[in-house]
C-alpha cells in the first residue's frame, strides 16, 4: 500500500510536470509564463535599464551612453562604427520584438512563431515579393561603403545584445509566444526598409478603378477620375516647371482601348496614411532663421513605429527618430540642417494583366509546375510563358517555404514575370480571354535609400541634403530641408515611372506596349524647389505639381489639409515655435468649411438642436464637439446615397473635391450624378440628415472617433484605448481612430539648432517599463518637449560607459 | 495543548524550510523546477499530516512563485497585471495571472512534499515513534 502510494504520487508529479512543460488545450509550456525566474511577471529591476557590459568585443573605442531625463538615449562615440553598433545594441535591448515581428511579417514568416493561424497571412506576404525586393536592395546597400559599414555595425550591435541576453530578460511578447528572436542580419534591415516602402506605396486603387471602368464605362471614369482636381495647391511653384505640353512619345493612342472585365477578389489598398511638413524661411519667422515642421501620419502603435535617438560622433550630433531595425536617423536635425518627410503618394505600383501560353516550349525549362496560390489553393501552371508587350518571355519561379510552429512546413513556388510576382487572380478581357494579374513596382528596382538618410545625418547645408537624395527611389517622399545659413528646399524624390498618359490608374494589359512603363523619369525633371520667393514650402500629400504637367503620374492626393496649411502659411509673419505647434495641432477642417454651408443651403430648415449646432459649428474637430460627429456621419451617409450604384468594396468612389460642384448644381463636367433617374441632392441630404438624427447616437467627437494606440501584436491590455483627442484626417491635426501624427517636430535653425518634439510612446517596448506609455499624455494634449542636438544631458537617468574588449 | 503547539512548530518549521531553501536554491541555480526536489527532501524529514503537507506546499509554492509579482505590485501597483490578464484573455482583472502563478507554484511544492513524504513512509514507516518514543505529533 505504501509502495503504491509512493508510486502514485511520483506519477502524479510526473504528470504535473508534463502539464507544465507540455500542451494543455490551446496552451503549452505553462511554466514559461508562470515560473518566477523567467516568467511573465516583471522583475523589480527591469532589464531595460541594466547597464551594458563595461567591455564589449564589437566596439572599436569607448562609447558613452546617457539616458536623458525624457528617457531618450544619447550615444557619444568616436567613430561611425561604434555609434551604429551601439544604436543596434540599444535598439535590440528595447525593441527586439518589434524588429523581429515586423521583419517576420514583411517576409511572411510569422507562422514560425504563431503557428498555423498565420499561414494565410504569410502566404499573402510572400506574394508581395518583399524578400525579393530586399535582396535587390541589399545588394545595392552593400556595394556602398557607407551603407555597408552602418549595416554591419548595426547588425553586430543587435547580435551582441542577443548573445548576451538571458531568457528571463527577453521581451514579454517573446515570452508569451515562447520563442527567442533569431539573429539579426543586414538583410533584415533591408527588409524593414522595403516593408516601409510597401506601406507607403500601398495605396493602389488600380483594381477598383478597373472595376468602375468595367461597370460604368470610360466616360464615367474620365469624368469623375481626372488627373487633377481643380485646386491642387501643388507643392511646387508652376514657374519652376519645364515644358507644359505633353511629349508626343508619351501620348497613348486610346487608353481605354483594351480594358478588362471586373475583378472581384483582391486585397484592399493601404489607406489612411499621410503627413505634413512645411518650412518657413527667415522672412517669416521671429528669429530671422528658418523654422521647419514635420508630422508623419502613420498607424499609431505601441511601441511606437519610431524610436527617438540622439547620436553624437566626434562632436557632431544628429537627433530625431529612427525605425528600430535601421541605422541612423530617418527624420530629424543636426547642428546645421533639419529635414522632414511626407509621403509622395504617387502611384509607383501598377497592376498588369498577362496572358499565359504554352505555345513557346523553347522558353520553358520544365513542364507543368505545381503551385499554391496566395489563398492556399493548389493549382498547376502548364502555360509558363507570357507575352510582355515586346515579345514572349518565360516565367521564372521562386521557391518559398513556410515553416510552421507545431505543424509541417509548406513549400510552394511563386511564378515571377519580369515585372513582379504572378498573382492568382484571373480576369477576362473584352474578348473573353483569361488573363492573370501581376504587378510592377519601383521597389523592385535597385536603390539605396539608407545611404540618403546616412548622408542627411551628416549634411552641413541644404545643398548637401539635396545631393544626399541621389540614390533615394522608393517610396517617393516629399523632403523639406532648412539650414542654419537660412536656405530652404523641397524635393519630391523618388523613382517615377514614365507612362503613357492616363495609364497606371487601372489594370493595364501587358500585351499592349502603351500600357507598360516607358522607362523612368530623370531626376532633373522631378519636382524640386529651393528658396522660393513666397518664403515657405510645404507638402501635405497633395499634388506635387500643378496642372498641366508634362509627365503623367497618378496617385491618391490629399484635398483639404493642404488648403488649410497653405492659408495659414500665407499669413505667417514673425512665426515662432508656438505658431508652428498651433498649426500642427490645428483641427480646423477645410472640408467641413467648404461642404457644410453648401449642404445646409440645400437642406430644408430643420427644427432640431443638431441643425442649430451645425449652424453654429466653427468647423473645428474638437474633442467634445457633437456637431463634428454629426457632420462627419451626415456627410458619409449622404455620399453613400449619392454614389449608391457604386459599391465601395468593388469600385472607386470619386474623391470629395467633386462634392462642392455637385452641391452647387453646376452644369457641365460636374453635373449632378443622377443614377437612379429620380431623387435629388436635397432629398438625399434630407434623408441622410434624418437617418443620422434618428438612428445614430449623438456622441462627442472624441467618443465617436475613439483614437486608439494599439499594441503591435494587438495585445489589448497593452494598448491605449479611446483617447480623448481632437483632430480629423482633413485637418492639419490629422487624427483618425487608428492613425495620427506619429512624431511631431518643429525645428528652429537659429544656432544652436533647437527643437520642440512630441512622440506618442517611449523608448521601451516593455509594457512594464515607465518608458512604454511615456509621452502619450503630452502628445494628446499637444505638449512638446525641448531638445538641443549635441547638448549633454544635465540630469541623466543613467550614464553607461562601454569600452572595447581589451585582450589579455 | 502541547501536541497542538508542537504541531504548529513543526508546521512553521517546514514552511520556513521549504520556502527558504527553495528560494535560495532557485535564486542560486536559476532553475525554476529546483524547488521540487527541494520540497521532496523537506518532505522526507519527518511525518506530517496530509493537511499539513497540502497547506505548507500550497503556501510556500505560492509565496515563492508570487514573490516577484508581489514585489512589483508593492512598488508599481496592479496595473501591469490587469493589462496582462486582458492581453492573455484571462479573467480576474489582474488576479487571473496571479492566481495561476500561485496555483502552479503551490502545486509543484505540494507534489514535492507529498512525494517526499510518501517515500519517507515507504522506507521508514515508524521513524518518528521509534526514534523519539513518543506519538507522532502530526502537523
Amino acid at each position: 500500500m505504501r509502495l503504491f502510494r509512493f508510486i502514485f504520487w511520483l506519477l502524479a508529479s510526473v504528470l504535473f510536470f508534463f502539464v507544465l512543460v507540455g500542451k494543455v488545450g490551446p496552451y503549452q509550456k505553462l511554466y514559461l509564463w508562470f515560473n518566477p525566474i523567467s516568467g511573465l511577471s516583471p522583475q523589480e529591476k527591469l532589464p531595460d535599464w541594466q547597464a551594458p557590459p563595461n567591455q564589449m568585443a564589437g566596439l572599436k573605442s569607448s562609447v558613452d551612453v546617457y539616458i536623458d531625463s525624457a528617457w531618450v538615449p544619447v550615444i557619444y562615440a568616436e567613430n561611425d562604427w561604434d555609434v551604429y553598433f551601439m544604436q543596434g545594441y540599444l535598439s535590440a535591448k528595447w525593441r527586439i520584438f518589434q524588429m523581429d515581428f515586423i521583419t517576420r511579417f514583411a517576409a511572411g514568416r510569422l507562422a514560425e512563431i504563431i503557428g498555423p493561424k498565420a499561414v494565410d497571412l504569410d502566404r499573402k506576404q510572400r506574394f508581395l515579393g518583399l524578400s525579393y525586393a530586399a535582396e535587390i536592395a541589399l545588394n545595392a546597400f552593400e556595394q556602398d561603403s557607407l551603407s555597408k559599414l552602418a549595416m554591419d555595425a548595426y547588425t553586430a550591435g543587435v547580435n551582441t545584445w542577443l548573445s548576451q541576453v538571458a531568457d528571463k530578460d527577453l521581451p514579454l511578447e517573446c515570452k508569451l509566444l515562447q520563442y527567442k528572436p533569431a539573429p539579426w542580419s543586414n538583410f533584415k534591415s533591408a527588409l524593414l526598409l522595403k516593408y516601409m516602402a510597401d506601406l507607403l506605396t500601398g495605396s493602389v486603387h488600380d483594381i477598383q478603378v478597373q472595376n468602375t471602368l468595367s461597370d460604368f464605362g470610360p466616360e464615367f471614369v474620365g469624368q469623375w477620375f481626372p488627373d487633377y482636381n481643380p485646386n491642387p495647391n501643388a507643392s511646387i511653384d508652376p514657374q519652376k516647371l519645364g515644358p507644359t505640353s505633353i511629349p508626343d512619345s508619351l501620348k497613348a493612342k486610346d487608353p481605354f482601348s483594351s480594358y478588362l472585365n471586373k475583378i472581384t477578389n483582391f486585397e484592399d489598398p493601404i489607406d489612411g496614411l499621410g503627413s505634413n511638413n512645411w518650412v518657413l524661411d527667415g522672412s517669416r519667422t521671429a528669429t530671422g532663421k528658418p523654422l521647419l515642421a514635420n508630422d508623419p501620419h502613420l498607424r499609431l502603435s505601441l511601441p511606437s513605429i519610431w524610436m527617438e535617438m540622439h547620436l553624437v560622433v566626434q562632436g557632431r550630433p544628429v537627433y530625431g527618430v529612427t525605425l528600430p531595425g535601421a541605422p541612423g536617423i530617418i527624420i530629424g536635425m543636426n547642428d546645421a540642417v533639419a529635414w522632414g518627410v511626407t509621403n509622395g503618394t504617387v502611384d509607383v505600383k501598377d497592376y498588369l494583366a498577362v496572358m499565359l501560353t504554352s505555345q513557346h516550349p523553347e522558353l520553358c525549362s520544365s513542364g507543368d509546375v505545381k503551385l499554391t496560390d496566395r489563398f492556399g489553393r493548389d493549382s498547376t501552371i502548364a502555360k509558363n510563358s507570357y507575352f510582355s508587350g515586346q515579345g514572349w518571355e518565360s516565367l521564372s519561379y521562386r521557391k518559398e517555404t513556410i515553416d510552421i510552429k507545431g505543424a509541417p512546413s509548406q513549400s510552394f513556388l511563386i511564378p515571377y514575370t519580369k515585372f513582379g510576382p504572378l498573382l492568382r487572380e484571373t480576369v477576362k478581357n473584352q474578348h473573353g480571354e483569361n488573363l492573370r494579374l501581376t504587378f510592377q513596382w519601383t521597389g523592385f528596382e535597385p536603390s539605396n535609400e539608407l545611404r540618403s538618410f546616412l548622408l542627411l545625418n551628416k549634411a552641413t547645408n541644404v545643398e548637401e541634403c539635396l545631393m544626399a537624395l541621389s540614390t533615394f527611389k522608393c517610396p517617393p517622399q516629399n523632403f523639406v530641408f532648412a539650414d542654419t545659413a537660412g536656405e530652404i528646399a523641397l524635393w519630391q524624390k523618388g523613382l517615377f515611372p514614365s507612362r503613357k498618359y492616363a495609364m497606371g490608374k487601372w489594370v493595364g494589359d501587358a500585351r499592349n506596349p502603351d500600357h507598360l512603363w516607358q522607362g523612368f523619369l530623370p531626376d532633373s525633371i522631378s519636382p524640386c524647389i529651393k528658396n522660393p520667393k513666397r518664403g515657405f514650402l510645404f507638402s501635405a500629400n497633395q499634388h506635387p505639381t500643378p496642372s498641366p504637367y508634362p509627365y503623367a503620374y497618378t496617385g491618391f492626393f490629399e484635398l483639404w489639409r493642404n488648403q488649410r496649411i497653405l492659408s495659414r502659411l500665407q499669413n505667417a509673419k514673425r512665426w515662432d515655435f508656438q505658431d508652428m505647434q498651433a498649426l500642427q495641432m490645428d483641427s480646423y477642417s477645410e472640408e467641413a468649411a467648404t461642404l457644410l454651408p453648401l449642404m445646409l443651403e440645400k437642406l430644408p430648415k430643420q427644427n432640431s438642436p443638431m441643425y442649430d449646432s451645425l449652424l453654429q459649428w466653427d468647423y473645428v474637430y474638437r474633442a467634445p464637439s457633437q456637431a463634428a460627429t454629426f457632420f462627419h456621419q451626415w456627410l458619409d451617409e449622404f455620399e453613400q446615397k449619392l454614389w449608391h450604384p457604386l459599391n465601395p468594396e468593388l469600385h472607386e468612389i470619386p474623391e470629395r473635391w467633386v462634392l462642392p460642384y455637385i452641391l452647387k448644381d453646376s452644369v457641365g463636367t460636374y453635373n449632378p450624378w443622377m443614377p437612379k433617374g429620380s431623387g435629388s441632392v436635397s432629398q438625399w441630404l434630407l434623408e441622410a440628415f434624418k437617418f443620422c438624427q434618428d438612428s445614430l447616437a449623438q456622441e462627442a467627437w472624441q467618443t465617436f472617433k475613439a483614437t486608439k494606440i494599439q499594441h503591435l501584436a494587438r495585445l489589448e491590455g497593452f494598448s491605449v484605448q479611446a483617447m480623448a483627442s481632437s483632430g480629423h484626417h482633413t485637418a492639419p491635426n490629422a487624427m483618425t481612430p487608428t492613425h495620427g501624427p506619429s512624431w511631431r517636430m518643429v525645428v528652429s535653425l537659429e544656432p544652436p539648432v533647437n527643437a520642440r518634439v512630441s512622440l506618442p510612446g517611449g523608448i521601451s517596448g516593455n509594457p512594464a517599463s515607465e518608458a512604454y506609455y511615456q509621452g502619450i499624455e503630452d502628445w494628446s494634449h499637444g505638449t512638446y518637449k525641448m531638445v538641443v542636438p549635441g547638448k549633454i544631458p544635465e540630469h541623466p537617468k543613467f550614464h553607461w560607459k562601454c569600452a572595447p574588449l581589451s585582450l589579455p | 495543548m502541547r501536541t497542538s503547539f508542537l504541531a504548529l512548530i513543526k508546521w512553521v518549521f517546514l514552511l520556513a524550510l521549504v520556502t527558504l531553501s527553495s528560494a535560495i536554491l532557485t535564486k542560486v541555480s536559476g532553475v525554476w523546477w529546483v524547488a521540487y526536489p527541494c520540497a521532496c527532501f523537506a518532505g522526507m524529514l519527518f511525518r506530517v499530516s496530509w493537511l499539513g503537507i497540502l497547506s505548507v506546499g500550497l503556501l510556500s509554492g505560492a509565496i515563492l512563485w508570487l514573490l516577484p509579482s508581489l514585489l512589483w505590485i508593492q512598488s508599481k501597483g496592479l496595473g501591469f497585471f490587469i493589462a496582462l490578464d486582458q492581453s492573455m484573455g484571462l479573467p480576474g482583472q489582474g488576479f487571473g495571472f496571479l492566481f495561476g502563478t500561485a496555483l502552479l507554484g503551490g502545486l509543484m511544492h505540494t507534489f514535492g512534499l507529498v512525494t517526499g513524504q510518501s517515500l519517507l513512509r515507504l522506507i521508514k514507516p515508524k521513524t518518528f515513534k521509534k526514534r523519539y518514543g513518543i506519538p507522532d505529533y502530526r502537523a
